[in-house]
């Protein structure tokens, strides 16, 4: 298969270039056991590409509709998907696994659907209820939390390449972000059916203009890494729209399309050509950052923060517009000149003449103009003595505007700290007309080739053409790809969605390679299972809750992770999933599961992002201004600003998603560095102390009591007898340690230990023995299980 | 059913006692106590292919690509030819990046020096570097391909234009182990306000396990985050911690008999111990003399950040860190944070910058000398590319990734000595050129590695450091 | 050992005057193919290391009929005799690296294969101008 497709795609490209008699040339040297029809595949370089279309790519395929398959351990399966299953299991002569205990099971499932650990009470609950559908009730209450989305926000933001900074060298704030991060959260909890969430991401201008709930949705276009100082304005677009493409080939459709910009595709079948067909959807698409949002408290706040910074400044900032106001015209004339050739081309032609295409520009070129690029000129007009523009008049004018610039700066810590009333949006700009796109040769901007059109790679798009449909303020083009993407017959995009949960339920898809469902990626291990999740997601109206509702209920998700000799020997990488896959919890997970143990856990939804602290050595300067107010540092993880040039190093070093670009899997390392961190950091350590006197609050004085009430929070279980008992050696042993360390520090006068934190009640505590137990629960939360998500 | 433990126990217990005796060097054995606790760590010492002349790696990126016609190469026809055109002959060949042409060529206001036996010339800007001549051996004929800097970085550290690829480091790590249990065999050191260009891609292990990637210590007093324990800890009281954990672990993971991830986690608890205090006390400068410390130029503001890293990079060598990459920061000029990139004020940007490494490395050189340490560790000076002889801005010179020098020193180097050569104006490379692959080969072969016999099994294909390409440039080697 | 950086600027003279620049217009040579053809090399030695058998022929297959187009384009060029001959050159390593796989010896297919990646560098120092 592989090599039928490199042949063939090379006799296309052989084709496109070389004359029609080298085809016998090719011929001749293919591997004598190809079969006829590869033969006339190869030689017919030139033909129809229905005439090479031996047998579609299984992903190009429509999705099948699927017969449960019978099974002889029918009582097993509770959910359709159980019988995919157990088909393959049973054709390996596998038994599935017995369920988990109900223990294992909520911290399981608490952890998959929230990203934290079950409370003690809510364990006890569900371990209690004897009713029959107690399981049932336990997964509607979880997919009913607003915690739901959140967690379910966190793994599509990875897709989006979320951030709330422009990444490159400046690195800027953008204030609005978190708007669409609280879309996305907003979308899952109120089970949006997925078809409409991919419509609203993609065209949510369009479809929906002037509903601003709707036209934050493009946010996720305009998540791109964006380079603010960049001189080459075409470029710029040209790597924007690069952005978008890729990212939307990738995260909806799982195809590498980007490999495509440079040639035609070495493995898939996409034209360079297509490629640019995909682009072109994106021409006309500009960024907005100055939308007035809705105003709720969140933005009353803003503003009042803003008002008295405005206040304050009043002064200096108008004496120092004044300066720049003189110099106004020569100044945006130098700023200009500074940008590159053909973006110049754009920006000095009179409006009336504008193009689609400069209109993208001067826009571009409104957006990244501050007031203190027009101070540039200044600077340069007083001090280069060498310079044409030099004229010493200045000198003073702009030692004043140095002055003030420098005093404004001081009032900086007045400036609101979050937040912002704005919403950051992609649109057309009101225009309907789009720019021109090319193929590029080699990719190359500067050396189009012919103009495209939009278009859908014919290869998965089978006989579907965009159906474009402009509006008085825009292109409509997005509209048309996103119906296409979000359409029912649409052979990925079902397919890579319910893969994307599959494989966060059980650390592996379906197919293996999340975001590349082309030739370079693996096949599906259960291609039935695949198509059946898929056409009933589609069936039932593209409902995301139902679909994480028929995995939590499953048996398959119900089993035990024990480790079972048999089942490793048959299928050592449990690809048919004999037994439940153990995962090490992800970044957020352990960071948010140590809060809610420890009873820190803020969990407010939504709202700007916020800066936790951050140890000192990490030197990230003005990068990461740790937010003043305490409640802001335990809020979930989801909500710590991304920074796309400093990582949160508690996350960073449990391998969290890079923003960068698209990121697909979270990867598990295991470094000596996670240890240091959460072995050593100050603020986990105070979390523990927390834990720490959160225990003894709930257990009451029985030392036997505070050992099970820690597993419980920690672990949803009792330790057994021989933890226990290792347990109560060590705090025997550790209290010896800190008294003899408390008897001679007494000596020295300076002496302090660690005492758990949050008691009320401290009368009877012993402080040696308490921080003893500080030093244990520390300990427990460092283990590999709380780590781990059984 | 024997867990993995047991088997180990039986059929490799000391295993990894037994290769470290095999292949630790005398002087290092006092670090072998560790070892036993360790059962099977995909760190342990490894044979090379050959006796090894280098043990240890210190790899100076120059970040941001110095004109080294302005730091050893000397051109005096560029010099005669300044302010004319580029004679056409020169830029056969090539595409350069100026549609309308290039610039003029360009001289900078230098004055040329030969030092040593060698003679070798070095400008007025790195009088230090000069009096150790005779220890490096210059390639003068280096090439690459030059796209931007974060690409042609990363195809110096990892051998490719896409991420993906492991590190130099990486390689090293993976084929050699670790030398020192107590330290990560592979570190990056690096100065300046920003992380380095490119990021960690260029310390990343790629296709091998994760284990092998450079670990990053940071500027200031504490290199590794989170290294001192809670303010209200004492040792003791961890290593009882860390012992129960142990305990704990171990009960519940015999559970899962074949995780090696979780047996992976209790060892990076047993390191973190470890390096608590080895890593502070690997870059502790309390016990240097002042002499050693102004060898480096630490007691000199311009000097002290980079020779802090230099002094750093000797003691982590001496510890047995196999591989420590440097990569120089950014100064302020003109106004600007920069790094090497010079396109104007070249003669700020260079003055600054060699400033800054000229004294700390020259001391480094000297001190590794010193102490003996020369001889098994090697010192290579690398950037992403060279600079253009033609000028740009009027004040600054090009990217040029078809011309540049570089030299190593130290470990089986042929000192004193020079391959390969650029042309009348140092544009570009005649003769035998020698590109990142080269290098790489020519690095690994010093650490007793057969670039073509280190592979590494990915997705069924062998895959090795140097891609399909690289030779060992022969004539570098003592 | 001074003398040694004197005597540099003859030897450069004369190197440069060795290397002789292609003047053919090569404007219209496909691209595409020779990124196929280099990428397929990139991963042939790798998978002719990891005995991957099927995948390296496969890979020589391409750099087969990659070549040969080569060689008609420049000999249809004409005044690019080296670059005919590079391609002949290169078929041949693509040959013997087909047959030492065809008879399982991985090591001279490895070599072969090596030398196929020199043969094509040697022709991209004529043929191809080097970039920014």
């Amino acid at each position: 298969m592989k090599k039928r497709a490199k042949q063939i795609n090379l006799a296309v490209l052989l084709g496109l270039s070389a004359a029609t008699a080298f085809a016998a040339d090719i011929s001749a040297v293919t591997d004598v056991n190809a079969t006829a029809a590869e033969k006339s595949a190869t030689t017919a370089a030139k033909a129809p590409p229905a005439k090479l279309a031996l047998k579609p790519w299984w992903s190009y395929q429509p999705v099948q509709e699927q017969t449960v398959p019978t099974v002889k351990q029918a009582k097993w399966v509770r959910e359709p998907i159980d019988a995919f299953v157990l088909a393959k299991l049973e054709q390996k002569n596998l038994k599935p696994s017995p369920d988990a205990d109900r223990g294992a099971f909520i911290r399981r499932a608490t952890l998959d659907v929230w990203g934290v650990i079950p409370t003690p009470q809510e364990v006890e609950a569900f371990v209690a209820d004897k009713s029959p559908d107690a399981y049932e009730k336990l997964v509607d209450r979880l997919l009913s939390s607003p915690h739901y989305g959140e967690r379910q926000a966190r793994r599509w933001l990875d897709l989006a390449r979320y951030a709330d900074s422009s990444g490159f060298q400046n690195d800027i704030t953008r204030p609005n972000m978190w708007r669409y991060r609280d879309y996305v959260i907003d979308s899952f909890n109120h089970d949006k059916p997925y078809d409409q969430f991919v419509k609203e991401q993609l065209a949510g201008d369009e479809i929906a203009p002037g509903n601003k709930d709707v036209i934050v949705a493009t946010g996720f276009l305009a998540g791109y890494p964006d380079n603010y100082n960049s001189r080459d304005l075409v470029q710029r677009k040209y790597q924007i729209t690069t952005d978008m493409t890729d990212t939307v080939g990738e995260v909806f459709l799982a195809q590498t399309v980007a490999c495509a910009r440079c040639h035609d595709h070495k493995i898939d079948k996409i034209s360079a050509k297509e490629y640019f067909q995909l682009q072109s959807f994106f021409a006309n698409t500009a960024e907005l950052n100055d939308i007035p949002a809705v105003v709720g408290q969140q933005e009353i706040e803003f503003q009042k923060a803003q008002a008295k910074w405005e206040a304050a400044t009043k002064s200096l900032r108008e004496e120092r517009s004044a300066i720049l106001a003189a110099v106004k015209e020569p100044a945006l004339q130098y700023h200009k000149e500074r940008y590159l050739t053909d973006s110049r081309v754009s920006i000095f032609k009179a409006e009336k003449d504008w193009t689609p295409h400069d209109r993208w520009i001067n826009h571009r070129l409104e957006n990244v103009t501050r007031e203190e690029d027009l101070g540039e000129y200044l600077e340069t007009a007083a001090l280069q003595k060498d310079s044409k523009l030099y004229n010493p008049a200045y000198v003073g004018k702009y030692e004043r505007y140095k002055t003030l610039t420098e005093e404004l700066k001081k009032f900086d810590s007045l400036k609101p700290e979050k937040g912002s009333d704005r919403i950051t949006a992609m649109t057309e700009l009101g225009h309907p007309q789009a720019p021109q796109t090319f193929l590029f040769f080699g990719g190359d901007h500067e050396r189009p080739l012919e103009e495209v059109q939009p278009g859908f790679p014919a290869a998965f798009a089978r006989n579907a053409t965009p159906v474009i449909n402009a509006t008085a303020i825009s292109s409509g083009r997005r509209t048309a790809l996103a119906n296409w993407i979000a359409s029912p017959t649409n052979p990925l995009t079902a397919r890579v969605f319910v893969n994307r949960v599959w494989n966060e339920y059980f650390g592996k898809g379906i197919v293996s390679t999340v975001s590349d469902f082309g030739k370079a990626g693996e096949k599906p291990t259960n291609p039935e299972l695949l198509d059946y999740l898929a056409d009933n997601f589609v069936k039932e109206g593209w409902g995301v809750k139902r679909l994480h509702r028929q995995i939590l209920l499953s048996s398959v998700y119900r089993q035990s992770s024990d480790h079972r000799e048999d089942a490793f020997k048959a299928d050592p990488d449990n690809q048919l999933l004999a037994v439940f896959p153990r995962k090490r919890l992800d970044a957020e997970q352990i960071r948010d599961s140590l809060l809610v143990a420890s009873g820190q856990l803020n969990d407010t939804v939504g709202g700007p992002s916020v800066f936790p602290p951050v140890p000192k050595n990490l030197n990230a300067g003005p990068a990461w201004t740790v937010s003043k107010d305490p409640a802001d540092h335990n809020r979930r993880s989801l909500y710590v600003f991304t920074r796309r040039s400093v990582a949160y190093p508690l996350l960073d070093t449990f391998d969290m998603a890079s923003p960068q670009q698209v990121h697909s899997k979270r990867s598990v390392t295991t470094t000596p560095l996670q240890a240091l961190a959460l072995a050593n950091s100050e603020l986990v350590f105070q979390w523990s102390q927390a834990l720490a006197g959160r225990v003894i609050a709930e257990a009451g004085s029985d030392p036997g009591a505070e050992l099970d009430r820690l597993y419980e929070i920690l672990f949803a279980r009792k330790p057994d007898r021989s933890e226990r008992a290792q347990l109560e050696k060590f705090l025997a042993g550790q209290e010896v340690e800190i008294r003899g360390r408390f008897a001679a520090g007494v000596q020295d006068g300076k002496f302090a230990i660690a005492v758990p934190t949050g008691l009320k009640e401290t009368k009877g505590l012993d402080p040696i023995r308490a921080s003893a137990f500080v030093d244990l629960v520390h300990t427990v939360a460092n283990s590999n299980e709380f780590a781990y998500r059984n | 059913m024997k867990s993995r433990r047991d088997i180990l126990k039986t059929a490799g217990y000391g295993l990894g006692g037994l290769a470290l005796a095999s292949s630790l060097p005398g002087n290092l054995s006092g670090f072998g106590s560790a070892w036993a606790a360790e059962l099977v760590d995909p760190l342990a010492p490894k044979q090379p292919h050959f006796p090894a002349k280098a043990k240890s790696v210190i790899w100076l990126h120059m970040s941001g690509a110095p004109s080294t016609l302005d730091l050893f190469d000397y051109k005096p026809d560029l010099i005669k030819l300044s302010g004319q055109d580029v004679p056409p002959s020169f830029l056969k060949g090539i595409k350069t990046s100026t549609q309308g042409g290039v610039g003029k060529l360009f001289a900078s206001k230098r004055e040329w020096k030969q030092y040593g036996d060698s003679g070798a010339y070095f400008s007025d800007l790195l009088p230090n570097l000069g009096q150790h001549a005779d220890k490096m051996a210059f390639i003068r004929s280096s090439t690459t391909i030059g796209a931007t800097h974060d690409i042609s970085i990363m195809k110096l550290n990892t051998g490719d234009l896409n991420p993906g690829r492991p590190t130099l480091g990486a390689w090293v790590a993976y084929a050699l182990g670790s030398a020192n249990p107590d330290l990560p065999p592979y570190v990056v050191l690096y100065a300046g306000k920003r992380e380095p260009r490119g990021g960690g891609v260029n310390w990343a292990s790629g296709f091998l396990p994760a284990v092998y990637q450079g670990t990053a210590f940071r500027a200031g007093e504490s290199p590794i985050l989170h290294l001192d324990r809670p303010e209200l800890i004492s040792a003791a009281q961890q290593r009882s911690n860390f012992d129960l954990l142990r305990k704990l672990n171990e009960q519940r993971g015999a559970r899962y008999p074949q995780d090696t991830e979780l047996q992976a986690r209790i060892r990076s608890y047993e390191l973190a111990y470890r390096m608590e205090t080895t890593a502070p006390e690997a870059v502790d400068f309390s016990k240097e003399t002042a002499a050693t410390k102004d060898l480096y130029g630490i007691n000199e503001e311009a000097t002290k950040d980079y020779g802090t890293n230099m002094l750093r990079a000797r003691r982590l060598v001496e510890r047995g860190v196999r591989f420590v990459q440097v990569v120089s920061g950014t100064l302020d000029i003109a106004g600007d944070n920069r790094d090497w990139d010079a396109h104007q004020d070249l003669e700020l940007n260079h003055a600054a910058h060699a400033r800054a490494i000229d004294k700390p490395i020259a001391g480094l050189l000297a001190d590794l000398q010193s102490r003996g340490l020369l001889e098994s560790t090697l010192v290579v000076w690398t950037s992403e590319f060279g600079r253009t002889s033609y000028g740009q801005s009027g004040s600054g010179r090009d990217h040029n990734p078809w011309g540049y020098s570089q030299w190593m020193a130290g470990a089986g180097v042929k000192a004193g000595t020079s391959f390969g050569l650029t042309d009348e104006i140092g544009l570009q490379s005649v003769g035998k050129k020698v590109d990142t692959y080269d290098l790489h080969a020519t690095v690994l072969h010093l650490m007793g590695l057969d670039h073509l016999k280190t592979t590494f099994l990915n997705h069924g294909r062998a895959e090795r450091p140097t891609v399909v390409y690289g030779d060992v440039v022969h004539e570098l080697l003592a | 050992m001074r003398n040694q950086f004197i005597g540099a600027g003859l030897i450069v003279a004369l190197l440069t005057a060795s290397v002789v620049w292609a003047e053919i217009d090569l404007s219209d040579f496909d691209e595409d193919l020779m990124k196929t053809m280099d990428d397929t090399n990139k991963t042939l030695e790798p998978d002719i290391a990891g005995k991957n058998a099927q995948a390296a022929i496969e890979g020589i297959e391409i750099i087969q009929q990659g070549l040969q187009w080569t060689e008609e384009y420049f000999a249809s060029k004409g005044n690019a005799e080296d670059g005919v001959k590079l391609a002949q050159e290169g078929k041949q390593h693509a040959m013997q690296a087909l047959a030492a796989v065809n008879a399982g010896d991985f090591e001279k297919a490895a070599a072969a294969a090596r030398d196929l990646t020199k043969n094509c560098k040697a022709c991209h120092e004529i043929y191809k101008p080097k970039g920014l």
